[in-house]
C-alpha cells in the first residue's frame, strides 16, 4: 500500500517511516496538513497515518476533507495522538478517521491497523466496481428495453418518447419535424409462401436498408408487424419529406428480395409509405400527425403499392417522384 | 516524577528503534533529528515559558513531548506533558518548579542520547 504520513514532528515522521517500511510498504511524507492535502489530492494513497495537532490544516480538518472529496479509491485514515487526549481521538473518529494510534507508536501497533486497512480498501474497491459494474447493466437494461428485439431499430417504446419529446422541442423553439410511416407490401403472403423464419430475415434486410438511407439526427422504428416508423426531427427549407420517404422505397426494392408470391411486379419486396410534418401553428398532436401519416400510407396502399404518398400540406409534398436524385 | 538517579531512557524503546532496520540506522537518524529538533524546541519553550503565551507553551510543549517519547525520553516527555496540561489550564505563574525539572531532566535525557548515538 502507498501510505502518507502527515506528521510536524521529524522525530515521528522518520520513527513511522521506518516502521511502515519494514512492514513492507511504501510512504511518502508531509510535514504539515496543507501538503499533505496537496498529496492526498493528487491521489493515490490507501492510507493517511496523520497527527492530530498540526499547524495550519491539522488532523480532523485532513479527516474532514477527504471524506468530503469526491475520489473513487478509499482512503484510511488512522489518526495518531497522545493517550491524554481522549476527546480528540472521539472527535477524529467523528470527522472521519477510521482509527487511532497512540504515541509513541510502535511496529505493533501499526502493523495490526495497516492489516484493517488493506481489507477496507480492497472493500471499497469491490464495491466501487460492482456498483460500476450495475451502472453499466442498467443502462444496457434500458438500451435492451427501446430496442426492437428483431431488427434491431428503436421500438414503440422509443418511438413514443422521441415523438413526445420532438413534438414538445418543436412546439417551444418553433421547429418543422416530419413523419413517415411504411409498410412491407404483400407481407402476409410472404410469409405464407417463404415461412415465417424467412418472413423475420426479411424484415431485418428491410430494417437494415431503412437504417442505412435515414441521415443523422432521424430515428428509425419498428412500429409494429412489418410497419415501420420514420422520424426526421428538424426540417430545413429544402428538406422533402416525400424525398426522403422515396429514398428508402427505392432502397428496399433495389435490395432485390425476391417476393414471388406477390400478384404484381416487380417480383422483389418493396413498400408502400405515407409522410407528413407538423409545421409551427398546426393545431395536431403528435398522434394526430401520426395518423395522418397513416391515412396517406392507406392511400399510397389502395393506389397500387410500391409507392409513397404525402400527406396535404406536408413540407415538400409537390415534388414529382421521378425529379429525386439518389 | 523521576528519581534523578534513575535511567532517563526507556531502554525497549531504544531497543524497539535499534530493531527497525537491524543495522541502527535508524536509531541513529531518529536519535539525531531528535537532538537537533529538541535543542531548538527547549529554546522557544524557555523564551514563551518566560514571556506567559499559554498556547503556544502548549503547543511546543505538546510536540517537544511526543519527539521525546518517540526516542524513550520517557522522564522528559512526562515533564512536557506536565508543563502542556498546565498551559492548557492557563496555570503558567508557577512555572519555577517545572522549568527547573524540564531542564534537570532535557539535560540527562541528551546526555544519555548522546551516548546511544556513539555506541557502535
Amino acid at each position: 500500500m502507498r501510505i502518507l504520513i502527515a506528521d510536524d514532528d521529524p522525530t515521528s515522521r522518520l520513527l513511522l517511516k521506518a516502521i511502515v517500511s519494514k512492514l513492507g510498504h511504501e510512504s511518502i511524507v508531509a510535514e504539515e496538513g496543507s501538503r499533505a492535502w496537496d498529496l492526498l489530492s493528487s491521489g493515490g494513497i490507501d492510507v493517511l497515518l496523520t497527527d492530530w495537532m498540526m499547524p495550519g490544516v491539522d488532523g480532523p480538518e485532513l479527516c474532514r476533507r477527504v471524506r468530503e472529496g469526491t475520489g473513487d479509491s478509499y482512503v484510511y485514515i488512522v489518526l495518531t495522538t497522545g493517550l491524554d487526549h481522549p476527546e480528540h481521538i472521539l472527535e477524529g473518529m467523528s470527522s472521519g478517521a477510521d482509527d487511532y494510534l497512540i504515541k509513541p507508536v510502535d511496529s505493533f501497533a501499526v502493523q495490526t491497523r495497516l492489516i484493517a486497512a488493506e481489507r477496507m480498501t480492497e472493500l471499497h474497491g469491490t464495491l466501487a466496481q460492482t456498483q460500476a459494474e450495475l451502472e453499466r447493466a442498467n443502462f444496457d437494461l434500458l438500451e435492451q428495453s427501446l430496442t426492437d428485439d428483431l431488427t434491431g431499430l428503436g421500438n414503440r417504446r422509443r418511438m413514443e418518447e422521441d415523438l413526445i419529446r420532438t413534438h414538445a422541442r418543436a412546439l417551444r423553439v418553433g421547429r418543422t419535424y416530419g413523419v413517415a410511416l411504411f409498410d412491407v407490401d404483400h407481407f402476409k403472403l410472404y410469409n405464407d409462401h417463404y415461412g415465417h423464419v424467412a418472413g423475420d430475415e426479411t424484415l431485418r434486410n428491410v430494417a437494415a436498408c431503412i437504417d442505412f438511407i435515414v441521415r443523422a439526427g432521424e430515428c428509425a422504428y419498428r412500429y409494429g408487424g412489418e410497419e415501420f416508423l420514420l422520424l426526421m426531427p428538424d426540417l430545413g427549407l429544402g428538406d422533402s419529406v416525400l424525398a426522403t420517404g422515396e429514398r428508402i422505397r427505392r432502397a428496399v426494392m433495389e435490395a432485390a428480395i425476391p417476393h414471388a408470391a406477390r400478384p404484381s411486379l416487380p417480383p422483389f419486396v418493396t413498400l408502400s409509405g405515407g409522410v407528413t410534418s407538423w409545421s409551427p401553428g398546426s393545431p395536431l398532436s403528435f398522434m394526430q400527425v401520426v395518423e395522418k401519416a397513416d391515412e396517406a400510407l392507406f392511400q399510397a396502399k389502395s393506389a397500387g403499392r410500391n409507392r409513397i404518398h404525402a400527406a396535404p400540406g406536408s413540407v415538400g409534398d409537390q415534388i414529382e417522384p421521378s425529379a429525386i436524385s439518389r | 516524577m523521576s528519581d534523578l538517579l534513575s535511567d532517563p531512557l526507556n531502554r525497549p524503546q531504544i531497543e524497539f528503534l535499534l530493531s527497525l532496520d537491524g543495522t541502527g540506522e535508524a536509531l541513529q537518524e531518529i536519535v539525531g533529528e531528535y537532538l537537533t529538533m529538541s535543542e531548538e524546541g527547549r529554546e522557544e519553550l524557555l523564551r514563551i515559558l518566560h514571556e506567559g503565551d499559554t498556547s503556544a507553551v502548549e503547543l511546543a510543549a505538546h510536540t517537544l513531548k511526543g519527539a521525546s517519547a518517540n526516542v524513550g525520553a520517557t522522564a522528559l516527555a512526562d515533564v512536557c506533558a506536565d508543563i502542556e496540561s498546565h498551559a492548557r489550564e492557563a496555570q503558567i505563574e508557577d512555572t519555577a518548579g517545572l522549568t527547573e525539572r524540564f531542564e534537570s531532566e532535557f539535560a540527562r535525557a541528551r546526555d544519555a542520547l548522546h551516548a546511544v548515538t556513539v555506541r557502535p
